[in-house]
């Protein structure tokens, strides 16, 4: 049977999870470095891409 | 007045033409049926002088003006299994089993004799060769003192005149949103006529074409949020990411302009299984579909269009597409796809997802409740702490769900991940999870309660697979 006690934290759903172990920014400062170099850009180029589309379109009749 | 067509073959809907005043054009009405009942179609019930909401719509406000006199009711065929009879006191029989059990649809027949299909629901079970997964909703129809209830999508002809394919996308579309949804107001064809316009024109007038910012239009009047789609901006996902909207349980309008036409998709063929092994990574659900179901209002409902066949199109022919979202859904498909495309190159703290050698994504959006629905379904495969959380994280009402699953327990129709997104998150939203996690340990962000972060590990079993999420769709393969 798993024993349950409180992890000190200020999220009551995560603070019953015995071995929950909450982030330090420095855990994921790596990442999110990736994430605002790689992921981010890319993004906003395909919302960027996908507005001059709308735009391009809105005119085309249909029947 | 009531009567009743037994059909033994489907040559037998020709006899309609005895029963229909030639107004309503029952030649048309008896080709279309011919070429796509299916063989579970064993009876008609033909309801004459019926009041239909959607064509009163336009005989108010439109035929009703004309010179031609037309008729201000419609017929309603119904559609039933085999088994039932109409007696002469006009009670309906079943042989066996319940009524409602053979009920498979119904089909309004308008008096515009060039196109004079009107409002139509048929299930599945109705369409001769209707496969794959489908988009539906529950339909309700009172006949005889009788309720029968169907699933199905909405479909009906243009009118040529007052209303043209896009009008007719924009009403199947609209009208799926108010049966499924309480919150959507039911909007009549003629309303969708005047939606429309920018200004009104005092009544309905014959369309000259409608443009794709005008069915956008429509669509937000509806409050809906249109979010449109064009190939030549999105070229090597836009397909898939139509795909993951239609998965998503919303019916997507399509735009053909080389063919001046619209459709609305709802649905997809059969998964082809052994599709993904010479496919080099990553490997995306959608490239294991071959074919989609449409409704196009020159056809019956329910059409599958694929990748080589061109008749009618093939489904390059689609060269935009208008996603009509309900309200709190601000993250799109592409971001999803370059979030978890990042995650699967760069890895994330603590997690490896290494063990999923050829690892194949679906997403989709389902909502917290279906999602919660799922996860208690599949607890006895789910790790104590990992069920706990996802029953108990606050969530917001859609929610992006994330399935990887190795290539070979893909096959199978099982998952090896459930992430879960925030479908309210900002598009550039660095952390968009609610939850991530691999075999051993989950990642959760608790972005509702306390924004708190954090790891914790499956202190009872691993997380190996579960059944693949099909909440959102009707399958029938």
């Amino acid at each position: 049977m798993v024993t349950r006690k409180s992890v000190k934290t200020s999220s009551r759903l995560l603070g019953r999870i015995n071995n929950f172990v909450e982030a330090k920014p420095k855990d994921l400062r790596a990442h999110v470095e990736n994430v605002r170099k790689d992921v981010i850009p890319r993004i906003k180029d395909k919302m960027r891409q996908k507005e001059k589309g709308a735009e391009r379109v809105k005119t085309y009749k249909l029947f | 007045m009531h009567s009743w067509l037994n059909i033994n073959s489907n040559a037998d809907v020709e006899k309609l033409s005895a029963e229909i005043p030639e107004s309503y054009n029952p030649t048309e009405v008896a080709r279309l049926l011919k070429r796509s009942l299916s063989p579970e179609v064993k009876g008609i019930l033909i309801e004459s002088e019926y009041v239909d909401k959607d064509y009163r719509s336009t005989y108010y406000g439109f035929y009703s003006k004309k010179g031609l006199r037309y008729s201000s009711f419609c017929i309603r065929l119904h559609f039933f299994r085999a088994g039932v009879s109409l007696t002469p006191d006009l009670e309906l029989r079943s042989s066996s089993g319940r009524l409602e059990e053979h009920y498979i649809g119904y089909m309004v027949v308008r008096p515009t004799p060039i196109a004079p299909i009107g409002r139509t629901v048929l299930s599945v079970h109705a369409r001769a060769n209707a496969d794959g997964a489908i988009i539906d909703a529950n339909h309700h129809v009172h006949v005889l003192g009788y309720r029968f209830e169907v699933r199905g999508f909405p479909f009906m002809q243009q009118h040529t005149d007052i209303s043209i394919c896009a009008h007719a996308a924009c009403w199947s579309i609209l009208r799926h949103y108010s049966q499924r949804y309480r919150r959507y107001a039911e909007f009549a064809v003629g309303d969708i006529t005047l939606m429309a316009s920018a200004t009104n024109p005092g009544g309905l007038i014959p369309s000259r074409g409608l443009r794709v910012e005008q069915a956008c239009r429509v669509f937000s009047q509806a409050t809906l949020f249109p979010d449109i789609y064009t190939r030549d901006e999105f070229d090597e996902n836009f397909y898939r990411l139509l795909n993951a909207y239609v998965e998503s349980g919303f019916p997507v309008f399509g735009a053909l302009h080389e063919k001046q036409h619209a459709i609305t998709i709802i649905g997809h063929g059969k998964v082809d299984r052994e599709a993904l092994d010479n496919v080099a990574a990553p490997l995306y659900a959608w490239d294991a579909i071959n074919s989609l179901v449409v409704i196009d209002d020159n056809y019956m409902p329910y059409l599958t269009i694929d990748a080589l066949n061109p008749n009618p199109y093939t489904i390059s022919d689609i060269d935009t597409f208008i996603v009509p979202l309900p309200e709190k859904i601000y993250f799109p498909a592409e971001a999803v796809e370059g979030q978890v495309e990042g995650l699967l190159a760069k890895g994330f703290p603590r997690l490896d997802w290494t063990h999923l050698k050829k690892p194949v994504i679906r997403y989709f959006i389902t909502t917290s409740a279906n999602l919660r629905k799922y996860i208690r379904e599949q607890s006895s495969a789910l790790p104590s702490e990992l069920f706990r959380t996802l029953i108990e994280i606050a969530l917001p009402q859609f929610v992006w769900v994330v399935q990887i699953t190795d290539l070979e327990d893909w096959k199978k129709q099982r998952a090896n991940t459930i992430w879960v997104l925030d479908a309210t998150a900002s598009a550039l939203d660095e952390q968009p999870f609610f939850l991530l996690h691999d075999r051993k340990t989950a990642f959760v962000y608790d972005r509702g309660e306390s924004t708190v972060q954090g790891w914790f590990a499956f202190d009872d079993k691993q997380f190996e697979f579960i059944s693949e999420f099909r909440g959102n769709l009707t399958y029938r393969q």
